[in-house]
């Protein structure tokens, strides 16, 4: 069990998008929300990320849009790939909850634990949909993981 | 190309070839210290924590050069140190972030020490504040 500073100084803040998130990185004038989060990940060496399921939902193609040659905010985006193992952890997230949740809303919520397990720290996921999300986490089996991340309402 | 044009470009490019041998000197303990650190468990070699640690030193300063370079335009989306050192106490789920006086007692803080950007600083200072009084 890692032991802690008393405020978790050191600790990297991950944030993660979902599509408002890209949605608003790409904005000329990103919620201050989410401008909070990135400050956040850039004070602690925390990672941004995208994962890929919100790149295709967006219609964004970091390789051919133009739009991120002149935009640098959306090049510090790392991407999380849908891989197996991804998609595994991703279907059993799924499973945990009730009702119609989005397979991009798995693959968030799956990216977010997925950092705070292999990078430490905290996962906070910018999105217009706490609700959704918010439901995939608490259901999560690993709970010590799950309360590692937070949602950040847009 | 300006510099941060160019870090932008080279971050893209990890992993894109393999690693090559470089030299660098380090001071010995830093090196002493390292070694320790993958026997921790910190990562599989020297080299790899040194490439992982470096990178992750890298994207913080484009990040950091992003955002300056927004707050250049629009200086007033800059959030003050206190809506970050927040941001940061919600996310660890600190108990102090919970207590009802909490936010005051962040914007007291900052006020007392404006020339203060380092919002672990000031998320440190608040919380030690808070325990002092409580005690």
């Amino acid at each position: 069990m890692m032991v802690r500073r008393p405020t978790g100084r050191g600790l990297p803040a991950h944030l993660v998008l979902d599509s408002e998130g890209l949605s608003q990185l790409s904005a000329t004038r990103p919620a201050k929300a989410l401008l909070i989060g990135l400050e956040a990940a850039a004070a602690t060496g925390g990672r941004v990320v995208v994962p890929t399921t919100v790149m295709v939902e967006q219609r964004f193609d970091r390789t051919a849009s133009a739009a991120a040659a002149v935009n640098r905010r959306l090049r510090i985006a790392r991407t999380d790939g849908l891989d197996e193992e991804r998609a595994a952890f991703a279907v059993r997230l799924l499973l945990r909850v009730e009702g119609p949740v989005s397979v991009v809303d798995g693959h968030v919520a799956a990216t977010a634990l997925h950092h705070v397990r292999a990078y430490g720290g905290t996962a906070t996921i910018a999105t217009s949909d706490p609700g959704d999300l918010g439901g995939l986490l608490s259901g999560h089996i690993d709970i010590s993981t799950a309360s590692d991340v937070t949602v950040l309402p847009l | 190309v300006d510099s941060l044009h160019a870090l932008l470009d080279a971050l893209d490019r990890i992993g894109d070839r393999p690693g090559k041998a470089v030299s660098a000197h380090l001071d010995p303990a830093l090196s002493e210290a390292a070694k320790a650190a993958v026997a921790l468990g910190a990562s599989g070699s020297v080299s790899a924590f040194t490439g992982q640690a470096l990178e992750r030193a890298l994207r913080s300063v484009a990040l950091r050069h992003v955002l300056d370079e927004h707050y250049g335009e629009h200086p007033e989306d800059r959030p003050t140190c206190a809506d970050v050192a927040l941001h940061l106490a919600r996310a660890r789920a600190l108990p102090a972030a919970g207590a009802e006086r909490f936010v005051d007692a962040l914007r007291a803080m900052e006020a007392a020490m404006p020339d203060e950007r380092d919002p672990e600083a000031l998320l440190a200072a608040t919380v030690a504040h808070l325990s002092l009084l409580a005690a």
